[in-house]
């Protein structure tokens, strides 16, 4: 069993990745690694150069949205569902 | 006279990149689709010494890029974008690169302000962080775009001199290639400081170190058009008789250091050309008198701005201006702004136009 990576649709129309990858780790931040590791070209669109998930993209585990957006250390479970989202944004755009 | 055999035209847009290309003529030009649809371009340019061109996209979502092309735009590649390495930063855009003097150097100006230096033609960048580490950075203020240097002056026929300027970081020089800085800005008005700290940090909006004349700088500032003989030490106002102290392009003729163009904008709480009225005017005695070039160009109901990398010239003679605005429009002329064609219009707005020609 694995955590399952789901990447919306507009990260996916920058990246050639599957919209699910299955993935493992007990926080985001290993599921986030492990997601980067199968597909390196993630890392630039999901981290900036401090190695922070950027303002604009959202992570959800199930229904609840991350809580720990600094260190990425919220629980995950096999069986969970991370769902990987641009928020909506850019209004000014 | 320059003998022109091909002409190109690099405009960045907030919505991608389109690339124009035209004979020796310069008044029909055949355009490439729109590159990197959705993506910010803050800055394309092409670097004479080896024909790449660089791209530095942005998006609001995924951060800051940098693509290169080495077949004249058909294909790119993505490529290693400045990085700071504290931890803190994060890279929000590049806004300017310079080539060097040596082969394979170039140079990064980027938001938050820093200088970065690349001396494998853009496989890896460092910080030039004697420039960042300045005592007078803590005066630093960002202006409505963010901090950012945005205009640098690369010394042709001295690789250790460099010229650097940002918003709202004032004018920095460097003599031993970056690794220390002088601040200059003696002259300069800021009417957002008091009057004992006027030459603190002044916003610059547009800077240009002439290429033939060592010593002669440019620029268009927040507050006043300004001219320098000694890079920067002392600034002399050129335009206190121009439509608008405020504004943000400007441009000079690589061929003659006396001249320099502006696009004066109404005062800093209006930031459009007054009265409606697009104007660029040219000054060829240094400073002295000013020519206005309108021949073309809207006289009534123009109500956007000119960015401050959106004036370029391709070097020829006589000199091509390629100016885009706020709204989408792009002008043209192919006579040093005698007069002004449009050649594109409903482009998203017009961030940076570049050109070159071959002869």
């Amino acid at each position: 069993m694995a955590i399952e990576a789901r990447l919306g649709r507009g990260l996916r129309a920058h990246v050639d990745a599957p919209e699910a990858v299955n993935v493992h780790g007990d926080t985001v931040r290993d599921a986030l690694a492990c997601l980067i590791a199968l597909h390196p070209e993630l890392r630039r669109f999901l981290l900036d150069d401090a190695e922070r998930l950027r303002p604009h993209v959202n992570v959800f585990i199930n229904d609840e949205q991350l809580s720990d957006r600094t260190t990425l250390s919220d629980p995950i479970r096999d069986g969970d569902r991370l769902h990987i989202l641009p928020a909506v944004s850019g209004g000014s755009q | 006279m320059t003998n022109t055999t091909e002409a190109g035209l690099l405009v960045s847009t907030r919505k991608g990149l389109l690339i124009a290309r035209s004979n020796g003529g310069r008044r029909d030009w055949d355009w490439s689709e729109l590159l990197f649809g959705g993506w910010i371009i803050d800055y394309a340019v092409r670097n004479p010494r080896n024909g790449t061109i660089w791209c530095a996209a942005n998006h609001w979502q995924w951060g800051a890029r940098l693509h290169r092309s080495d077949d004249d735009g058909a294909s790119w590649t993505e490529a290693s974008t400045p990085a700071f390495s504290d931890g803190e930063r994060s890279l929000q855009g590049v806004w300017t690169i310079e080539p060097g003097v040596e082969d394979g150097v170039l140079y990064a100006g980027t938001m938050p302000a820093a200088l970065f230096k690349s001396s494998d033609d853009g496989a890896s960048w460092q910080e030039l962080s004697a420039l960042t580490n300045h005592p007078t950075n803590g005066r630093w203020e960002p202006g409505a775009a963010g901090l950012m240097f945005h205009h640098l002056g690369v010394d042709q026929t001295d690789p250790d001199r460099i010229v650097a300027a940002g918003s709202a970081t004032g004018t920095y020089v460097s003599y031993d290639g970056g690794d220390s800085w002088h601040q200059r800005n003696g002259g300069i008005r800021a009417d957002n400081m008091p009057p004992e700290m006027q030459d603190v940090t002044p916003c610059i909006h547009s800077l240009h170190a002439h290429p033939r004349q060592r010593g002669r700088l440019w620029q268009q500032g927040h507050f006043g058009q300004y001219r320098s003989d000694d890079d920067g030490e002392h600034w002399i106002e050129v335009g206190p008789d121009l439509p608008g102290e405020f504004g943000f392009a400007s441009a000079i003729d690589p061929n003659d250091p006396d001249v320099c163009y502006y696009v004066p904008l109404d005062f800093d709480q209006a930031r459009m050309p007054r009265g409606g009225a697009l104007k660029v005017f040219r000054t060829s005695d240094a400073g002295a008198t000013f020519r206005e070039l309108s021949d073309g160009l809207p006289q009534a109901g123009f109500h956007q701005a000119i960015y401050r990398q959106a004036l370029g010239q391709d070097g020829a003679d006589p000199l091509g201006l390629y100016m885009g605005s706020s709204g989408g429009q792009l002008f043209a002329s192919n006579d040093g702004g005698e007069r002004w064609t449009l050649l594109r219009t409903n482009l998203a707005p017009i961030t940076a136009v570049r050109a070159w020609t071959m002869t």
